[in-house]
């Protein structure tokens, strides 16, 4: 025994210095949160006393994230840490380690495929864009508008996450060796931490992914907080806020993307294509904020599945709508007005979600016109807007979805007049109406099916139709009180264009290598047009008599099919390429042109990414506009014999750089455009219908601008601020004799600043500043009489060149404050705001006013000063 | 609830009214005035020549008429008169313009500019079956219609405006009978068939819709009815009487056909925020206006 106690005594400080000096034995404490690995190798070196030896290139380009250990051994997190990178280690000796990778056990020539659906746990609906990633490989897939994705394995055992802004980090562990058909549901997390770190994987990751700052995605979420016009959540505004858009005049949309008019934007909603995105002669958008699930703007690189528009396409995916519970929600607004219902019709299987809205200018109207008797009892005039959307979506199963849209939305000015007086036993009743209405129509019905085997078909059948109608009525009824005889005489005059498409689509995404996905598709559409037809009517009791005048109807066909290769043959780089080859027909003539899309973005690491793209656009018909403001009855034109088809190339470059809670972007493009159409000089826009032909001219543009944004998308803070400078001009043969003058919204310089804070919880306060330089237009500089014998008195006035002069820079400040309040299930939003704020009078048009010496004074005209707003709104 | 909306409606007006701000504007620095010269030239009336200079936007004087121009008549290339200086820009001779199809010059001479203008007198003009008249009276306004028919074979590229100078008609309601200039809302031509089909028309001349202008090409040879329509007449008119048209068909050389499209169109655009008014037509090297050369017919209609 006092041996035994004595070898003790001998060993055991031995042993205790063995343990105390094994590095692997150490209980360590390191917290590190979106960390790099060479961050966390260091600290570990610190606190273990080990040393990493390591190519750096084997961490080059390796995403951030947690590493946690308190007061623990580390080797295990470690290991694990280091696994997400395909890393491990080899021990040179006990103190000294080599990362070296991980050798796999994949059996070469073998692939295994990850495919299914990302949805939200809650309600069913399925998300887009979300990451599904092989941890510690730069494998990923998104979903796409349908919530599919597909993913190829590394063959062995490994584990993905999914993640996306909102919602906690899914992670399932796949064993290997087979096929996956998974269809993950994901929890959202309203814990501002966890959302925030949610975020900024998702943003890092997706930059490191994507790179692509000419895109720009929004959700219903971020439109919400943005300030608008009474309150009025709009998306195209909202895309105003970011660089290389530009709205038309004060208070209108007409977007504008990177010098191009605003018929060059195709914007879709569900694949569909919306002819006139707008209400209220422009100022308000079609699109309801509670039904977006996500919309997309792309400036530059389009997909090739996209075509038919030159400058940009903002394509809006709606909600499918509650798989499980029903809910809704009601708002009252400044201008509008809308309900919102949604839910299961079939628990899990089929979701309903509807909405509408219709505003209430023409009530708030009629009720100032009794209360200051501005209002004839025996009339009414005013002016509303309404529609609504109906979506249906059900499930066959997990692979088969069907999907039913349906949107319908009308502007509608009106005024009526009656009359009723006596007079020499004779009754007289006269009736005066006229009335101008306007809207679209869109219809769609879509399946999407997928396959086993990681293909994915999507097939959609729409309709789309946009209409402009114009009355005039005026009847007259005499009753002869002591004959008993009746004369009745009425006029009619009506006015009807439009443009009605209807189409079939397929699409097929395929992925059949890990590094290359492959999509394709078909379409072809019928085009119905009526550039403008005038209907005279006139009736004297029994006989009647019409007189038709302007264009006939035309009838075309377009046809298309794309193909694109996204291919990705390590982190650092990706292709996409993709050609997609329209034709169309019209009148006999037969146009076809290929057009190429090709991008290329490559990271030389430390989250940098550099980006180059070259597209060609081709727009078969286009919305003939006079060279002011977009009106309703702006006339959509095909391509015909003498009318080519328009033609864009533009070719792009930018930066990306994103480091803590911010990101940069720079972009760089030059656009040039042919056979685009303009109204010749003196050209009448409000009667060319019969003879739109001749009353044009073709020409072409050249666009280029610079895009910088910074922003900061993590905090209680956030925001951007983004920069552009920008030029466009015109040329046509016809007009000045070829000289290139500045397209009307060349707006040189275009800020905005955008930021949103979380005042306390449900306190919630955005802010947005925007600048613009001013618009060109052309005026008059000198005068000279032009008498006529029967006109003796009128002047001409001589203008400067075209678009020679700039109205003055446009900037305002909107501010708005919502206050939500949580009830059980129910949420009710105050949302209080100002437009305008400090009421800068910003111009919609220049006029000539004279001043006292007689002299002509130019004035700037606006129409949207200081405009306060209040929304109320609950959901439930 | 009422003072609410009244207020508020007031405090939205009171927003909306200012609205309009004055900006900068100074196209002045390097304005130099340009010649401005008219002449319309008819074998029935006098020589005239109306002479100005172009004047600044901006500038609260009127434009200032050319009083020292030299301004030589020829017929058929001689010399044939000076025309005489009438004040404020005006230069006339005694003599008619020359007949139908003879040539005539004009030379005008200025120390700022001279330039010579020569051109040919148009056929006259003959209208044919001019005699036909109707009024019907659909509801909301009169329609007055008138046939005619123009034949020109040789010469197809003369070109028309037809307008109606002057119309009279009188009414008769509970408080009387009045007479009162017609207000035409709109003048067209109409082909003869089952459609009644408007072959021509002029929306554009918002400002006289009374006139339209055309080329031979589209109607030489065919008998058109011409339609007279307005929806302006009082609501408690009982009948119509009296009623006096003067229809006048011109035929004008091509510069003053061009002179009367690009005028129309212009003044049609002028002030308007959404219009983009172009460069009126001119035959004035270095300046603006027009010498051009018409001839005319009319015919005064009477109804009933």
């Amino acid at each position: 025994m006092r041996y035994l106690t004595l070898l003790l005594l001998f060993l055991l400080p031995g042993s205790l210095r063995a343990q105390s000096d094994n590095p692997w034995q150490k209980r360590v404490t390191i917290r590190l949160q979106h960390a790099a690995p060479a961050e966390v190798l260091t600290a570990v070196e610190q606190q273990s006393g080990l040393r990493f030896h390591y190519d750096a290139a084997l961490l080059n380009g390796a995403f951030r994230s947690d590493f946690n250990v308190v007061r623990g051994r580390f080797e295990d997190p470690l290991r694990n840490y280091l696994l997400q990178f395909g890393l491990t280690w080899l021990e040179q000796d006990p103190y000294n380690l080599v990362l070296i990778p991980q050798s796999g056990k994949t059996r070469p020539g073998l692939q295994y495929r990850l495919s299914g659906t990302v949805a939200d746990a809650a309600d069913g609906e399925k998300l887009i864009g979300v990451i599904v990633r092989v941890d510690g490989t730069y494998r990923y897939a998104q979903t796409n508008e349908q919530g599919y994705f597909s993913l190829l394995l590394p063959g062995d055992s490994c584990r993905v996450s999914i993640f996306y802004p909102g919602f906690s980090t899914h992670t399932d562990t796949l064993a290997g060796g087979r096929n996956y058909l998974r269809h993950f549901r994901m929890n959202s997390n309203d814990s501002t931490r966890e959302l925030e770190i949610q975020t900024l994987r998702f943003i890092d990751f997706r930059t490191i992914s994507n790179g692509q700052s000419d895109q720009i995605s929004i959700g219903s979420r971020k439109l919400g907080q943005l300030p608008f016009l009474f309150g009025e959540p709009d998306l195209i505004k909202a895309f105003m806020f970011y660089p290389g858009v530009s709205g038309g005049s004060e208070g209108l949309l007409g977007l504008h993307i990177r010098g191009g008019s605003m018929d060059q934007n195709l914007i879709l909603l569900d694949g569909v294509p919306v002819f006139n995105p707008y209400h209220l002669y422009g100022i308000f958008g079609v699109f309801h904020d509670d039904l977006i699930k996500r919309a997309t703007l792309s400036k530059g690189s389009f997909d090739a599945s996209k075509s038919g528009r030159l400058s940009g396409v903002v394509s809006v995916q709606t909600r499918d709508g509650d798989l499980f519970r029903w809910k809704g929600s009601v708002g009252l607004g400044t201008l509008a007005s809308r309900v919102m219902l949604e839910g299961p019709v079939s628990k899990g299987k089929t979701s309903i979600v509807f909405s509408a809205r219709r505003s209430h200018l023409d009530f708030m109207a009629d009720v100032f016109g009794r209360v200051t008797g501005a209002t004839d009892t025996a009339g009414a005039n005013g002016y509303y807007f309404y529609d609504a959307t109906l979506r249906l979506s059900h499930r066959f199963s997990e692979r088969s979805r069907l999907g039913f849209s349906f949107y319908t939305g009308e502007d509608r000015l009106y005024y009526t007049d009656y009359a009723r007086y006596t007079g020499d036993s004779v009754l007289t009743r006269e009736r005066r109406r006229q009335e101008s209405r306007w809207g679209n129509t869109l219809a769609s019905l879509q399946w999407d099916y997928h396959l086993r085997n990681g293909l994915t078909l999507h097939q959609t059948l729409w309709h789309s139709a946009y209409n402009f109608n114009f009355e005039q009525r005026y009847a007259i009824t005499r009753d002869n009180l002591i004959q008993g005889s009746r004369t009745v005489q009425a006029t009619e005059h009506d006015f009807n264009s439009g443009i009605e498409q209807t189409g079939f689509k397929s699409g097929l995404e395929w992925t059949p290598l890990r590094s290359l996905r492959i999509s394709s598709g078909l379409n072809a559409s019928r085009l119905f047009l009526r550039p403008g037809l005038r209907i005279y009517s006139n009736q004297v009791n029994q006989a009647y008599s019409q007189t038709r005048s302007g264009s006939e109807p035309l009838l075309a066909g377009e046809f298309g099919a794309h193909v694109q290769a996204d291919y990705t043959p390590d982190p650092h780089l990706r292709i996409q390429a993709g050609l997609h080859q329209a034709v169309f027909g019209v009148n006999d003539k037969i146009y076809s042109l290929p057009q190429p899309r090709l991008q290329v973005r490559w990271s030389p690491g430390g989250n940098w990414w550099l980006r180059a793209g070259y597209s060609r656009m081709q727009q078969f018909f286009h919305l003939l506009t006079n060279p002011g403001v977009g009106l309703p009855g702006d006339l959509w034109v095909p391509s015909t014999d003498s009318v080519k088809p328009e033609l864009a190339s533009q070719w792009s470059g930018g930066l990306t750089w994103s480091r803590g809670r911010f990101q940069f972007s720079a972009e760089a493009y030059h656009k040039a455009f042919s056979n685009l159409i303009e109204y010749r000089d003196n050209a009448d826009y409000l009667s060319s219908a019969g003879n739109w032909e001749n009353s044009v001219t073709a020409g072409n543009g050249v666009a280029h601008g610079y895009e910088l944004m910074m922003e900061k998308h993590r905090g209680s803070t956030r925001g951007w601020l983004a920069y552009t400078w920008s030029r466009s001009t015109r040329s046509f043969a016809e007009i000045e004799n070829g000289r290139a003058f500045p397209f009307r919204y060349d707006r040189r310089h275009n800020v905005q600043f955008v930021c949103m804070q979380q005042l306390a919880p449900g306190i919630h306060a955005s802010a947005a500043w925007t600048y613009q330089s001013g618009f060109a237009v052309t005026l008059p500089l000198e005068r000279y009489p032009a008498p006529l014998p029967d006109e003796p008195f009128r002047e001409i006035f001589i203008y400067g060149a075209r678009n020679d002069y700039r109205t003055p820079a446009n900037h305002r400040l909107d501010i708005t404050v919502a206050f939500e309040k949580k009830t059980g299930l129910r949420t009710r939003t105050w949302t209080v705001g100002v437009f305008n704020a400090y009421n800068h009078i910003n111009p919609f048009y220049l006029q000539f006013g004279f001043d006292d010496a007689g002299r002509r004074r130019l004035q700037a005209v606006g129409f949207l000063p200081l405009l306060p707003n209040v929304q109320w709104k609950m959901q439930w | 609830m009422v003072k609410y909306w009244q207020i508020r409606c007031l405090l939205l007006l009171g927003l909306a009214s200012s609205c309009t701000r004055e900006i900068p504007f100074a196209p002045d620095s390097g304005f130099e005035p340009r010649p401005v010269v008219y002449g319309f030239l008819c074998p029935d009336s006098a020589i005239a020549v109306q002479i100005w200079k172009t004047q600044s936007i901006t500038a609260p004087e009127a434009t200032a008429p050319v009083a020292n121009a030299v301004v030589n008549w020829f017929t058929e290339g001689s010399f044939t008169d000076v025309l005489s200086g009438k004040g404020g820009g005006r230069y006339a001779s005694p003599l008619n313009a020359p007949a139908p199809g003879k040539r005539g010059e004009l030379v005008v001479l200025n120390s700022d500019f001279n330039f010579r203008r020569s051109f040919r007198m148009p056929d006259a003009l003959q209208l044919t079956e001019t005699d036909t008249f109707t009024a019907l009276f659909p509801p909301g306004g009169a329609l007055f219609t008138f046939r005619f028919r123009i034949t020109d074979p040789d010469s197809i590229a003369d070109f028309y405006r037809l307008y109606i100078q002057h119309a009279f008609y009188a009414f008769s309601d509970s408080a009387g009978i009045h007479d009162s200039v017609l207000r035409s809302e709109k003048v067209d031509i109409r082909a003869f068939d089952p459609t009644d089909y408007a072959v021509a028309s002029n929306p554009a001349n918002r400002l006289n819709r009374k006139e339209i202008l055309f080329p031979d090409t589209e109607f030489n040879g065919g008998t058109y009815r011409g339609a007279v329509g307005t929806f302006r007449i009082p609501q408690a008119a009982k009948t119509y009487r009296t009623i006096t048209m003067r229809l006048v068909v011109e035929r004008c050389d091509e510069a003053l056909y061009r002179y009367y499209n690009t005028r129309m169109s212009h003044l049609a655009q002028q002030g308007n925020p959404a219009g983009q008014p172009g460069p009126v037509s001119s035959n004035i090297p270095g300046g603006f206006g027009v010498i051009g050369a018409y001839t005319q017919a009319s015919k005064v209609y009477r109804w009933p």
